[in-house]
């Protein structure tokens, strides 16, 4: 036999200078192939203001634009184009506008807090939170606001004259009026706040920036979906129907 | 006694844990080869392996690229791969090329066979697959040279588009199945499904191809088959064992062949004013004002066509130019080489033996060649007819009468060639025939056109170089017949084992240090994604050599 084991040792170290030169390549492709595999961020290094505007017509929309306790989700997308927010004008059963102050928010999930803004508008009633669960990320129409009287699914007792923002996926309850804070879970964290910027000459509401935890399901705030086209500086209001609401 | 030796851990013997071949990598059912195809000369038995080894390379880049392609904005997502993801300039120019490697390989395949007469009794199959293969190649060459949404693709497609359109009766159909209904989003997402269906096409053709490869076994040289067909290698059993022999030939190859794959356009992307035809990476958007400025080239491998559209002859059919130069320059050609099994039924294998499909050879190489650089030389320029007449009679004349020539001398036993070796200064020999025959062709025919003092020096000088060429390809297809009995000895690479051992760990302390470097660049951006690549298949080529080194000091090959 012509490849009988002569000169093992010598033959072992050629093979071992084989596998460490081979092992050199794999570690330089390796490298190279999980990097590329790791697709960059897409997102923006700070909070975009943008004006809020009617869906259709494209104009900046007024106070009388949003009605208290409406049956219809208003939603709007911010900070990236596919992260959806509540805009909610807080009123109680009669329908008459309720002050929101600012006020600390507990993060049960950290025993942290934040800070939130408050109502904003003449009334100080227009406030605007994250519409993705902080659960497990249902969007609208799962997760909608219920108007002060009516009943949440599953929680008979709860009231408030402000309603709530509910999930009907595993039934997390937010309290609008106290900064979207945790009333019953399985979530363990507040909704995320939108700053919202009131200009009482022209009536029109400007969208800034989040307080509070991280949107769900994003690495960052402003990381992980997609920009608005560079220049954008509206983004539009949509009514969603909300069944059952 | 030895095994009383302390130990603090028990080493396991080898194959103490997994079996002795827990691969059954020794009952691969692959054929054995002769020594002489792992020796020096050896590659050029191998042009199909290094062909498979470039589609092997381009699946994977082409793979990773598809996870950022974007057909909906296919410029700005190049641009993205090249500028800001990670690797993604390496993986793009080096795709590039892996393709222009594959294209150029499989003609190297395919005239080697042509001419060796592989064609013949038992492998037309084998054969007319190898053909469709190249056919498919250049199309999905074709699709993927048009996706980056540059001004050459742009000009490509539109190009593409309207052979597509000329078809007779099926114009409209073609288009709309090849090019989508018109927007752009539909044109490129046709344009990348088409590039990875036909890939799948190559991919089951392959499978065929190598099949048959296996099945018929290896072309034995000439000698031993007398000249004749069938050429099947009836030595098998003699010949030593797949593993560990081919296997390790096989993986330095893979090294080499991959370690060349990224040095050589992770070069030409360092050089500056790098020639549109060879530039690994896009040229400007075809909305820029700088659009203007790029010459409207092919990729290289379709210039020939390109160039035909350019001919008086074509051009005076209007619309139909394209689809007429593509027809006798692309079509006829391919299929004469689909139907040459059936066309050259004897079974001689000696080029000499068939001096028609031998000078048929010569010719399309030549002409091929002639066409590419006349495109790239003379874009868009139109072409007379004399002049295309001047350029394509006078070689067509002195090859066939050449090789016929050649041909009468070796059947009177007067003119010996071997074709069991080719050596390098052969084809050197032989390229520089064939320019001065295509050179003294033009000069010749512009002395006749217009007589004067320069044009018959040219000629007589072109004319001289010609019989250069001549005499030097004679003597060196000559001396190959003499050094065929050498092969066994000469090019036995021997090397002393304590030398093999100084050289792979310097090799490999070689590659530490240059993984260690290379780990340090930045993963975005050309330039140092062009050093990674230089410096990565350069670790690949210092490995295949340690595996060369190992074959020299332990396999004697």
């Amino acid at each position: 036999m012509d490849d009988e084991p002569i000169d093992q040792g010598k033959r072992n170290f050629l093979k071992a200078m084989i596998v460490v030169s081979a092992g050199a390549a794999v570690v330089g492709v390796a490298n190279g192939v999980i990097r590329n595999l790791i697709t960059p961020a897409a997102g923006l290094s700070s909070f975009p203001t943008l004006t809020l505007v009617d869906e259709a017509t494209g104009a900046p929309i007024h106070t009388s634009d949003i009605k208290v306790n409406s049956t219809k989700a208003y939603i709007f997308y911010y900070p990236l184009d596919n992260d959806p927010n509540f805009l909610l004008r807080l009123g109680d059963t009669s329908n008459n506008d309720v002050r929101v102050t600012p006020q600390n928010v507990t993060i049960p999930a950290t025993g942290g807090a934040f800070r939130s803004p408050g109502g904003v508008g003449p009334y100080g009633s227009v406030v605007s939170f994250s519409a993705i669960c902080q659960h497990l990320g249902c969007v609208p129409p799962i997760i909608h606001y219920y108007s002060g009287g009516t009943a949440i699914p599953g929680h008979p007792s709860l009231s408030s004259p402000t309603g709530f923002i509910h999930c009907n996926c595993h039934g997390s309850t937010y309290d609008p009026a106290k900064g979207a804070a945790v009333i019953t879970g399985p979530t363990a964290k507040p909704l995320p706040n939108v700053v919202l910027d009131f200009d009482p000459i022209t009536d029109t509401y400007k969208v800034k920036s989040m307080l509070g935890p991280t949107i769900y399901g994003k690495p960052s705030d402003l990381e992980g979906g997609t920009p608005f086209p560079s220049g954008t500086t509206t983004t539009p209001v949509t009514q969603v129907d909300v069944a059952g609401a | 006694m030895a095994d009383s030796k302390f130990k603090l851990i028990k080493l396991p013997k080898k194959g103490e844990i997994l079996g002795p071949d827990v691969m059954h990598i020794e009952e691969l059912p692959l054929k054995k080869v002769p020594d002489y195809m792992r020796k020096r000369g050896g590659i050029w038995y191998w042009t199909g392996a290094l062909i498979s080894m470039a589609f092997v390379y381009q699946i994977i880049t082409g793979l990773l690229l598809l996870l950022y392609y974007n057909p909906s904005e296919a410029y700005i997502s190049t641009e993205a791969i090249i500028t800001s993801i990670p690797f993604g300039s390496f993986m793009l120019t080096t795709h590039l090329y892996g393709a222009y490697a594959m294209i150029f390989l499989i003609y190297v395949h395919m005239y080697r066979n042509y001419f060796f007469g592989s064609y013949k009794k038992p492998r037309q199959m084998q054969w007319i697959i190898g053909v469709l293969l190249l056919a498919v190649t250049i199309g999905v060459g074709f699709f993927g040279y048009s996706m980056t949404g540059d001004v050459l693709s742009a000009d490509a497609t539109d190009v593409g588009r309207g052979i597509a359109q000329a078809t007779p009766f099926l114009g409209n159909s073609l288009e709309a199945i090849f090019f989508g209904n018109g927007t752009s989003t539909s044109l490129f997402i046709h344009m990348l499904a088409w590039h990875v269906i036909l890939v799948l096409l190559i991919g089951v053709l392959f499978g065929a191809h190598f099949w048959l490869a296996e099945a018929n076994g290896i072309m034995p040289s000439h000698k031993d088959v007398n000249h004749k067909a069938p050429a099947v290698d009836t030595e098998e059993e003699k010949h030593r064992k797949w593993y560990p022999y081919n296997f390790g030939f096989m993986t330095q190859l893979a090294m080499y062949s991959f370690g060349l794959l990224m040095i050589i356009p992770s070069v030409i992307a360092l050089l500056p004013n790098v020639p549109a035809l060879f530039s690994p990476f896009p040229q400007v958007s075809p909305s820029s004002p700088l659009a203007a400025y790029v010459p409207a080239y092919p990729p290289w491998f379709l210039l020939f066509v390109y160039k035909a559209v350019d001919f008086e002859m074509f051009s005076a059919a209007g619309p139909l130019s394209a689809l007429a130069a593509t027809a006798v320059f692309g079509i006829v050609p391919l299929v004469y080489f689909l139907l040459l099994p059936f066309i050259d039924v004897t079974d001689d294998l000696h080029p000499l033996s068939r001096p028609l499909v031998t000078s048929f050879g010569i010719l399309g190489i030549l002409y091929m060649a002639i066409l590419s650089a006349w495109g790239a030389l003379t874009p868009g320029v139109q072409i007379p007819n004399w002049e295309v007449a001047a350029v394509f009679v006078p070689p067509f004349i002195i090859v066939v009468a050449g090789v016929t020539l050649l041909s009468r001398l070796y059947k009177k036993g007067k003119f010996k060639v071997s074709t069991s070796k080719i050596t390098t200064s052969f084809l050197l020999f032989l390229f520089i025939l064939m320019f001065a025959a295509y050179n003294f062709g033009q000069n010749f025919t512009a002395t006749l056109v217009h007589t004067s003092g320069l044009n018959i020096l040219t000629s007589l000088f072109t004319g001289g170089v010609m019989v250069f060429g001549a005499i030097g390809t004679m003597k060196s297809a000559n001396l190959s017949l003499e050094s065929e009995k050498k092969i066994e000895s000469e090019n036995t690479f021997h090397l002393s084992k304590n030398v093999a051992m100084v050289l792979s760990a310097l090799l490999t302390i070689g590659t530490i240090a240059i993984i260690y470097l290379i780990m340090q660049l930045d993963p975005i951006g050309s330039v140092p994604n062009a050093e990674f690549g230089i410096g990565l298949g350069f670790i690949l080529v210092f490995a295949g050599t340690i595996m060369r080194i190992y074959r020299a000091a332990f396999y004697d090959e």
